[in-house]
């Protein structure tokens, strides 16, 4: 069960996996620098490929090192649990790297840089701006309730719906979805106040559907 | 929980609460959630713009077209035929709504409706031509005009029509705070407007408010015949079934469409009938007669094709109890109050709008017209042509079409109904004895002389009244002139007094029937004297009357009373002695040993004096058996009952209110037993034989709903059983005031409803009702009903994220209730489960395996082997063992519980999803290693 040395990555991540979710504490750091390799790899060659709009897709991006990664093995429900919230973590670090990237600012010490040119085909300078933001603006949402930004976490980063993330989290999809709701209005709300935007209200004009 | 966090939640609360409601309804409820907390008020005005306005950049990106909000690529800025697109002013289903203006230098600004991408193909931009041709066609002063049309750049078919400025119909309404004649005038016109379409052979199929606008000057405008679909001219209206149709129906908003919709049946003339219901329900209570958000769309769908919609004023009724302050700010846009709206509501406008409502297309008001004739009609003080659906045929199809199939999925965690239900039980023969000891042959003769000629009123050759009128009417309309007419003979007018007192008791006519009591009493007293034996029988009415509508204090003072008068007038060896004991064990609460005691003590003394098959034992093993019920002692509560009813059904008439009530009684005990198959069948039976009775306003049908609740919450029919509750509770309140046990009750299985449906602020709402309700009426500190829905709504709170005052509120309740019962009992054990789940929730993994053993042991004692509540007590203990690693003993508990709960279900759903995840995880656990 414990990993040894010289392991391909695949049965590598199984076994943090694994440790994981029995209570090693160090078992996420060092799953999260394979999951960063794998995970930009594949945006990487999201990149180069044929598609020609180059949407940031987390969704497809995390399922897809899912796939690669833990497809071969068999997993556990809680290790698939485990996975799903180291991946969401590691799709803000590389979306963060992107946007700091983009808006050419030093990184703040760390893995990987990210080419430049990579960065300028993914984001353009406001969603860069809005990244950034988000981050931040995260950070405080969960010392607010970490329930909430837990949520927000997995279905803006991690891609889960909210039938996942209430597994995930143990919740009810009801409650899964009034915290994504209200998440997601604070955070662009924060966002808005943060990148000096306005807020107008569509329904005080008369309107036409 | 830390106060940034308790700040978060109460944020929440309120956002998600205000997104669901618009205009002054928001307004009120911000104004009232934030109570001058005004950096949260701006914090959540601001969320709600946030709301409601564009995506962040970033969002589109991640969430691409896919996302919840259906995104799409927005045309502002470009040039669409000959007009420039100004901005987004609207989303549907089917794409999107922008402003344009002409680029030629018209000046003119229009709306332009684009189909989004994804519905593009050959079968849409088909359809597109299709609706560009009908609507050339459909010039009508209230119908959107349709200007022009094409295909965009990028192959998307586009429209141009009219612009509108205007609020949809039923924001106006609001806004202008218009009563209900003028939105009903308003809705007719809809109505014409609807019409006309429909003469031109187009349906409209999507009618909903943001398609109704109506403008400043007040003008009504229909838009978006977006799907509307050309019927084929060479067909009569009636034989349209174009299969062509049925892919449309995923663009439908799913609350406004109709069952046939719903179903991909053909769609007439009669579907857009039935969104014209949904119009008006919504125009009169704000409100829609099926619920939208909170269930799943197949839920929904479900609801739309099988529910009977709630009448409108039931509606009121409903949104006042769960929501007063809302339903206060709804009735006021009216220019009314909540009471006075569902008066308003209640007959003709309830009947019109169920009768548009109705499931089957061929029974709702055949055309537009006759529905606006209705509303005419109605505004005139006209008769309207819509008839009620009866009771039966409205409930009975549902209950006779439900399959047991369904059953896999029901989960109780408690019982929901103490059944406390004995509703008649004299047995007349004893009755007339009594009577005749009484009086003297000349009285009665008299007497029934006046009744048979009150009765003759109601024979057709002798009455211009014409028709036959139930006792009821018959009493209604002529028992105060009767009465009145015996002005000079006092002793007839008392002993007929009391008789139509009876009368109306029987028909649920509570309070007059108290009235007439009450004259008849003080008359008795004042010829003969308080000593006198027809004074002491009409004194012990009256006491019984004062128990059945809920003052029990008072009712076994008199009781008491009435007691040592009979006992002391009569000698102890009498049947109106044995009357006495059960009367006053009625009266007394069921955990009372007194009450059994007292039961016990008449059901010897009639075996002493009467013949072994007399209907008065059958009376005493019937509340005998409601004590055992409640003391979970279900086996030998069936016994008993089964017992009576041989009697019963051998004495009495089968539609006898007595054999009504044993049946009743056993229905009760059958489904505590899970018998439900048994149930149900006898209640089928017993519900026909009510109704002929009683007819549909009577207590009778009010217990029997409840009932059938019960059942269908059994079976995990939880909306439909949600109804029935509500049904029930209307005629409660109605029929025995606000106050009565049975409103306690019944009030109470709303609130275990509402939480399984997943609303646990109204399931909070609705138990605390019940608790005040019930601390007006009772020794609140002693009485364990009472302590008990106290838990409940403890329990409560830990689903509301209030976990450290759910764990406070059940220790404190279940202190109370070990203080009030000498010995333990199932509420108690009931309530240590719930306080055990809430330890198991925080952890407090030790504390909630002991209250969970002492709960198993408890049950195992008292219960089948099999019985749901003691796998619901395995199971909890099972994820005790598995959270503090002890597999061996968490795996044998699961085994032995799981199997239990996929034929039964018993718990909360909740429970039963973290146990069967516990129960994966230990199973994947032991495969790893």
């Amino acid at each position: 069960m414990i990993p040894s040395v010289g392991m391909e990555a695949e049965g590598e991540v199984t076994g943090w996996l694994h440790r994981l979710a029995q209570g090693d504490g160090d078992a996420f750091d060092r799953l999260v620098p394979l999951l960063y390799d794998e995970m930009r790899r594949i945006a990487s060659e999201n990149l180069r490929g044929e598609r020609r709009e180059h949407t940031l897709g987390t969704t497809a991006l995390v399922h897809e090192a899912y796939l690669r990664l833990l497809a071969g093995g068999k997993i556990g429900a809680r290790d698939r649990t485990q996975f799903f919230g180291a991946a969401s973590r590691t799709m803000r670090r590389i979306l963060v790297d992107y946007a700091r990237a983009r808006k050419s600012l030093k990184r703040g010490g760390g893995l990987l840089t990210v080419p430049l040119d990579e960065a300028q085909r993914l984001l353009t300078h406001h969603q860069a701006s809005e990244i950034l933001a988000i981050d931040e603006a995260l950070d405080r949402l969960s010392r607010m309730n970490d329930r909430a930004a837990r949520v927000v976490h997995l279905r803006f980063f991690g891609g889960l719906n909210t039938e996942e993330i209430a597994a995930v989290l143990e919740i009810s999809v009801r409650s899964v979805h009034r915290a994504w709701v209200t998440g997601r209005a604070w955070l662009r709300k924060e966002v808005a106040a943060d990148l000096g935007i306005a807020l107008t209200d569509p329904t005080t004009s008369p309107r036409q559907e | 929980m830390d106060h940034l966090s308790e700040r978060w939640m109460r944020l929440q609360d309120l956002f998600v609460s205000a997104t669901e409601l618009e205009g002054v309804e928001r307004a009120a409820l911000l104004d009232e959630g934030c109570c001058g907390d005004d950096e949260l008020r701006l914090e959540i005005e601001a969320m709600l713009r946030a709301h409601a306005g564009p995506l962040m950049e970033v969002e589109e990106a991640v969430f691409g077209t896919e996302s919840e909000d259906g995104v799409e690529v927005g045309l502002v800025g470009q040039v669409v035929g000959s007009y420039e697109v100004i901005r987004e002013i609207g989303r549907g289903g089917m794409g999107m709504v922008y402003l344009a203006e002409r680029v030629d230098g018209y000046q003119q600004q229009v709306a332009l409706k684009v189909v989004r991408s994804e519905f593009v193909d050959s079968e849409m931009a088909r359809r597109f031509r299709r609706e560009r041709q009908i609507l050339a066609r459909l010039t009508h002063p209230n119908i959107a005009q349709l200007l022009d049309g094409g295909i965009t750049d990028d192959g998307r078919p586009f429209l141009v029509m009219q612009r509108i400025d205007g609020l949809p119909i039923t924001r106006h309404c609001d806004e202008l705070r218009l009563g209900l004649v003028d939105r009903l005038r308003l809705f007719e016109t809809v109505c014409r407007a609807v019409l006309f379409a429909h003469r031109n052979l187009i349906v409209h199929r999507d009618l909903k408010p943001s398609n109704i606008l109506v403008s400043g000057e007040g003008e009504v405008k229909l838009l978006d015949f977006g799907i509307a679909k050309l019927l084929d001219p060479s067909d009569d209206l009636e034989s349209i079934a174009d299969p062509g149709t049925r892919s449309e129906l995923r663009l439908m908003t799913p609350e406004h469409a109709a069952p046939e919709q719903v179903k991909g049946e053909p769609v007439t003339t009669a579907t857009d009938t039935y969104a014209l219901g949904i119009l008006l329900y919504e125009l009169l209570t704000a409100n829609r007669p099926f619920k939208g958000h909170d269930t799943s769309r197949s839920e929904l769908e479900r609801e739309i094709c099988e529910l009977p919609p709630p009448p409108p004023s039931l509606s009121v009724a409903r949104r006042n109890r769960s929501d007063p302050k809302g339903m206060a700010t709804i009735a006021a846009s009216r220019a009314s109050t909540p009471e006075r709206l569902r008066r308003q509501l209640k007959g003709d406008l309830d009947t019109i709008v169920l009768h548009a409502l109705r499931k089957e297309p061929d029974r709702r008001y055949a055309t537009a017209e006759q529905l606006a004739e209705d509303i005419r009609r109605y505004l005139g003080g006209d008769p309207v042509s819509a008839q009620a659906d009866t009771w039966s045929y409205r409930w009975g199809r549902f209950v006779l079409r439900h399959s047991w199939s369904v059953a896999a999925g029901v989960f109780f965690f408690l019982c929901l109904v103490v059944f406390a239900g004995i509703i008649f039980r004299q047995s007349r023969s004893l009755e007339r004895e009594r009577d005749r000891a009484r009086l003297g042959q000349d009285t009665t003769e008299q007497v029934t002389q006046v009744l048979v000629d009150l009765f003759e009123v109601a024979d057709p050759y002798k009455s211009p009244v014409g028709g036959s009128l139930r006792v009821d009417e018959l009493l209604e309309r002529h028992s105060e002139r009767v009465i009145s007419s015996l002005e000079d003979q006092p002793a007839v007018q008392g002993r007929l007094r009391h008789v139509l007192g009876k009368i109306h008791i029987a028909h649920s006519q509570f309070s007059r029937g108290r009235e007439l009591l009450e004259q008849a009493l003080s008359q008795r007293r004042s010829i003969s004297g308080p000593e006198d034996a027809e004074a002491a029988g009409i004194f012990h009415d009256l006491a019984v009357l004062r128990g059945r509508t809920g003052d029990l204090a008072e009712a076994r003072k008199m009781l008491r009373r009435s007691l040592a008068w009979h006992e002391s007038h009569r000698g102890e060896e009498h049947e109106t002695v044995a009357q006495c004991l059960q009367d006053l064990a009625e009266a007394l609460p069921n955990s009372s040993d007194e009450k059994l005691e007292l039961l016990e003590r008449a059901l010897e003394l009639r075996r002493r004096i009467l013949p072994p098959r007399h209907v008065g034992i059958a009376s005493s093993l019937n509340d005998l058996a409601l004590v055992r019920l409640d003391q979970s002692r279900f086996e030998e509560a069936v016994e008993l009952l089964s017992q009576s009813k041989s009697i019963v059904d051998e004495a009495l008439d089968a539609g006898h209110p007595f054999a009504l009530a044993v049946r009743t009684n056993l229905i009760g005990a059958l489904i505590q037993q899970e018998r439900l198959e048994e149930g149900l069948a006898l209640q089928q039976e017993n519900l026909a034989q009510q109704r002929r009775i009683f007819g549909d306003e009577s207590v009778s049908v009010a217990n029997s709903l409840n009932s059938l609740g019960t059942i269908l919450a059994r079976k995990g029919d939880w909306s439909l059983a949600e109804t029935a509750f509500e049904e029930s509770l209307d005629l409660w309140t109605r029929l025995l005031g606000p106050r009565h046990p049975q409103v306690v009750n019944t009030t109470r299985n709303l609130g275990r409803i509402a939480e399984l449906l997943g609303r646990p602020e109204e399931a909070l709402a609705h138990l605390n009702r019940a608790i005040e309700l019930r601390w007006d009426s009772s020794q609140p500190e002693e009485d364990l009903d009472y302590l008990f829905i106290k838990a409940q709504a403890a329990a409560i709170l830990w689903q509301l994220g209030r976990v450290d005052a759910a764990e406070e509120a059940l220790e404190e309740t279940l202190t109370l209730m070990g203080r009030a019962a000498q010995e333990s009992n199932y509420r108690i054990v009931d309530a240590q489960v719930m306080l055990a789940e809430v330890k198991l929730r925080i952890g407090r993994l030790k504390e909630a395996e002991a209250l969970l053993l002492d709960s198993l042991g408890h049950r195992v004692e008292r219960l089948e082997p099999e019985h749901p509540k003691i796998a619901e007590a395995r199971c909890g203990l099972g994820r005790v063992f598995a959270r503090s690693g002890r597999r061996e003993e968490a795996g044998q508990m699961f085994r032995s519980c799981l199997a239990t709960y996929s034929a039964w279900g018993l718990a909360h759903p909740d429970t039963v999803a973290a146990t069967q995840r516990a129960a994966r995880q230990l199973a994947s656990g032991d495969t790893d290693s």
